[in-house]
């Protein structure tokens, strides 16, 4: 064989399948960790800029689904390559695995001579393969509770559902750091590994990496099996697949519909009625008052000051020469003559003008005691 | 006259007014004078000084009838008036009623007393220009605008003859506020906050206005009023300071955001201020102005009311659900210990993993960088 014999490494589908991951686990996790960082601010302006935290989650979910739908695929998948094609069961782990993984780190570090040989999967593969399965079982069941947390509650202890979302979101962080630790050192940063790509991979390359397979292809391992016996077998597995296919394809529905945890609309804020106003409307009121003493109808202390207090405030001597402040000029009268009539109230003028229109006025109490004193002869005292 | 004899002089004024009104000499009541049914048509006399005023609006009874059939009450209790804020400072009567020049008074144009007291507020922005300016921007403003004469001006809370520092006690503060929301006003002298205040005059609790602002009073139902509710009660009680005698958890609101109705909070405000998330907020489970302690059997957060509170937005939550909230705990063995256990698990396993592969990594790609240099330097020999 010339130095130019490449290999086949990945199938056509199997290529799709890792493009179709690349792009899920990619949109879940930049869809899902600034849900869990989002104190920070690199992770506001990325939900800010996937249209906001629900559509953030609307595209996570779709992502999630597509998800699912590619790991029904891929267990159909594995199912026809193990039971139909009777491929051999290179990506069982054993315990050679371990012992590589430690030989690669015993070579590092210069105590061993030689890099373990690999067989058509390494160690390093089959750690990476396992655990995305892993991670994958892991996000879907703690998934399904998140999305469906009534259903949750209603088998398990409602303490589930936030350790479920405490899982979800660590092991997120384990898988993309590993993702980008382990997977990107060892496809793209040691070598650049094109195989997922091209889907073939060099003879060099194979003695490099897979030297076990390599010697497996060589001593014939590959080799097709009879069409006959492929044909019986996928009459009895297209079937089976389908139903148990369908049976899980019914689960991811039953997953994305399972229940509708929260309305969409409720009442918030105060329901009551804000204006609900106390009676009577609170307006300024006539006050109470104490219990009077009876006036005695004599100029000082009494009618004085209600004179004063009423009158003399424009009538202190400059409106019509009218001074009702003192005893004096009361009795004066004004410009046009006595006002106060000793003896009769009716008669006098100042009693007169209070039946008429006036700036001031006196209430009908006071203007009785006003009469009281004119008819008592308006003593002084 | 100085004004010290003016004083003594009001004041014998008012117990002369206060024999007349009780002694039932006259009782009738005068109506203020209405000078359109007047006749002879009488001079008009100037009005300049409060004394002038005072003259008759001292006396008592003195009202007039609004075209509504309403009494409007004109008597000013003057010792009253110089007790209070307004007289303190010699507030005169003129300096507000501007609009009273003469005697006979011009015509009232206010129909009912809803628009007597909403005409005359409007002289308070002459000295309260800030308040007014806030009050111009409040729910009660936005309403009158609107020509809801129910909606609150400055007279409706401050009674500008008998002025008093609206704030002393505090609990005034929801007295005056329930004239207009007496439903609410009962609820919140229900709560752990109402009841704290009023009978204990804590100086701790919110009244109404610590939430909701003096004369700025903005619509409680906006978005944006819901949305900043969770910081309103952060105020208090995120404060350690003041949480201190209460021996109450202040980590509230981290725990709320740390949760998914906080985060799904935060992260929605955030792209839509002016819109509410569909998430529930601490007002949503705790109640507003009915606010109980987690002590009174009548709190809705206790767990024995809790799953009810749930219900609200998930009716089909059954018994176990409420447990998923985590009650503002941060998980401890003590409280919610599979959390704790969940998050300690991954606490180790995750630096584990990545230790794992980082050692083989690094080595790796050690000896790959020394194997390089090794070929180049046996180059070089050459």
């Amino acid at each position: 064989m010339s130095a130019n014999t490449t290999y086949e490494r990945f199938h056509l589908y199997q290529r799709i399948e890792h493009a179709i991951l690349i792009v899920s686990f990619t949109t879940l996790a930049v869809t899902g960790l600034p849900q869990k960082y989002m104190q920070y601010d690199i992770s506001r302006t990325l939900i800010s800029l996937m249209g906001g935290i629900e559509m953030t989650r609307q595209i996570h979910h779709v992502a999630a689904v597509v998800l699912m739908l590619q790991t029904v695929y891929h267990l159909a998948a594995v199912g026809y390559r193990v039971l139909v094609k009777r491929v051999r069961l290179t990506m069982l782990p054993g315990l050679k695995d371990l012992n590589d993984a430690l030989t690669h780190l015993l070579y590092n570090i210069g105590l061993r001579k030689h890099m373990p040989q690999g067989g058509r999967y390494t160690y390093a593969e089959k750690a990476e393969y396992w655990a995305l399965l892993w991670g994958t079982v892991v996000m879907i069941i703690t998934g399904f509770m998140m999305w469906n947390p009534i259903a949750t509650a209603s088998l398990f202890p409602g303490q589930f559902i936030p350790a479920a979302k405490a899982a979800h979101g660590a092991e997120a962080v384990l898988a993309v750091l590993a993702i980008i630790l382990w997977h990107f050192y060892s496809v793209h940063i040691q070598r650049f590994n094109k195989a997922m790509f091209t889907g073939k991979i060099s003879e060099h390359e194979m003695l490099e990496e897979h030297p076990l397979e390599l010697a497996d292809l060589k001593a014939g391992a590959a080799l097709p099996d009879d069409p006959a016996r492929i044909k019986k077998r996928q009459q009895i597995y297209y079937p089976a697949a389908a139903v148990l296919s369908a049976v899980l394809l019914f689960g991811v529905y039953a997953f994305v519909t399972f229940e509708q945890t929260a309305l969409d609309t409720i009442e918030r804020g105060e329901i009551q009625e804000a204006f609900n106003p106390l009676t009577p409307t609170p307006i300024p009121t006539l006050r109470p008052t104490p219990t009077p003493y009876p006036l005695e109808p004599v100029w000082e202390r009494n009618i004085g000051l209600l004179m004063q207090i009423r009158c003399g405030e424009c009538h202190d001597g400059s409106t019509a020469g009218l001074d009702l402040n003192t005893y004096n000029t009361i009795m004066e009268g004004s410009e046009n003559g006595p006002v106060i009539i000793p003896g009769d109230p009716d008669g006098s003028p100042l009693v007169q003008k209070m039946l008429l229109p006036h700036p001031g006025k006196l209430t009908d109490f006071e203007l009785s005691v006003l009469k009281d004193w004119i008819a008592a002869g308006a003593p002084r005292r | 006259m100085t004004r010290k004899r003016f004083l003594i002089l009001a004041a014998l004024g008012c117990v002369i007014g206060i024999a007349a009104a009780l002694g039932g000499a006259a009782p009738g009541v005068q109506a203020a004078p209405a000078p359109q049914d007047a006749t002879p048509t009488p001079e008009p006399v100037a009005i300049t000084t409060d004394r002038q005023c005072l003259q008759c609006h001292t006396a008592p009874d003195q009202v007039m009838t609004l075209a509504s059939g309403e009494t409007l009450y004109l008597t000013i209790d003057d010792d009253a008036y110089e007790a209070s804020l307004h007289g303190q400072e010699d507030v005169q009567c003129l300096d507000c009623h501007a609009d009273i020049t003469a005697y006979p008074h011009s015509a009232v144009t206010a129909q009912t007393l809803r628009q007597v007291t909403i005409q005359k507020s409007a002289a308070c922005a002459q000295c309260h220009e800030e308040q007014a300016t806030d009050q111009h921007d409040s729910i009660h403003q936005a309403e009158l605008d609107k020509g809801n004469e129910d909606a609150a001006t400055c007279a409706d809370c401050h009674n500008p003859h008998y002025t008093r520092p609206p704030s002393e006690p505090r609990s005034k503060i929801a007295a005056t506020c329930a004239r207009c929301h007496s439903g609410i006003a009962q609820d919140y002298r229900d709560s752990v906050h109402g009841e704290s205040l009023i009978n204990d005059d804590n100086p701790d609790v919110p009244s109404c206005i610590d939430c909701h602002g003096v004369h700025n009073i903005t619509d409680p139902r906006t978005a944006e009023f819901l949305l900043n509710s969770p910081r309103l009660c952060a105020d208090c009680h995120a404060d350690p300071v003041k949480m201190r005698p209460y021996d109450l958890n202040t980590d509230v609101l981290n725990t709320f955001v740390a949760d998914f109705h906080g985060t799904t909070y935060v992260l929605f405000e955030q792209k839509s201020p002016d819109q509410l998330p569909n998430t529930p907020l601490c007002i949503d489970c705790h109640g507003i102005h009915n606010i109980k302690s987690v002590t009174d059997e009548e709190s809705t957060v206790i767990k024995a009311n809790l799953l009810t509170t749930c219900q609200k937005c998930h009716p089909g939550a059954t018994a176990n659900f409420s447990d998923a909230w985590l009650s503002h705990y941060t998980p401890s063995p003590q409280h919610n210990p599979l959390v704790f256990y969940v998050d300690l698990f991954y606490t180790l396993f995750v630096p584990g993993v990545l230790g794992g592969m980082a050692l083989i990594v690094v080595t790796d790609a050690g000896r790959r960088i020394y194997t390089r240099l090794k070929s180049l330097g046996k180059g070089a020999a050459k």
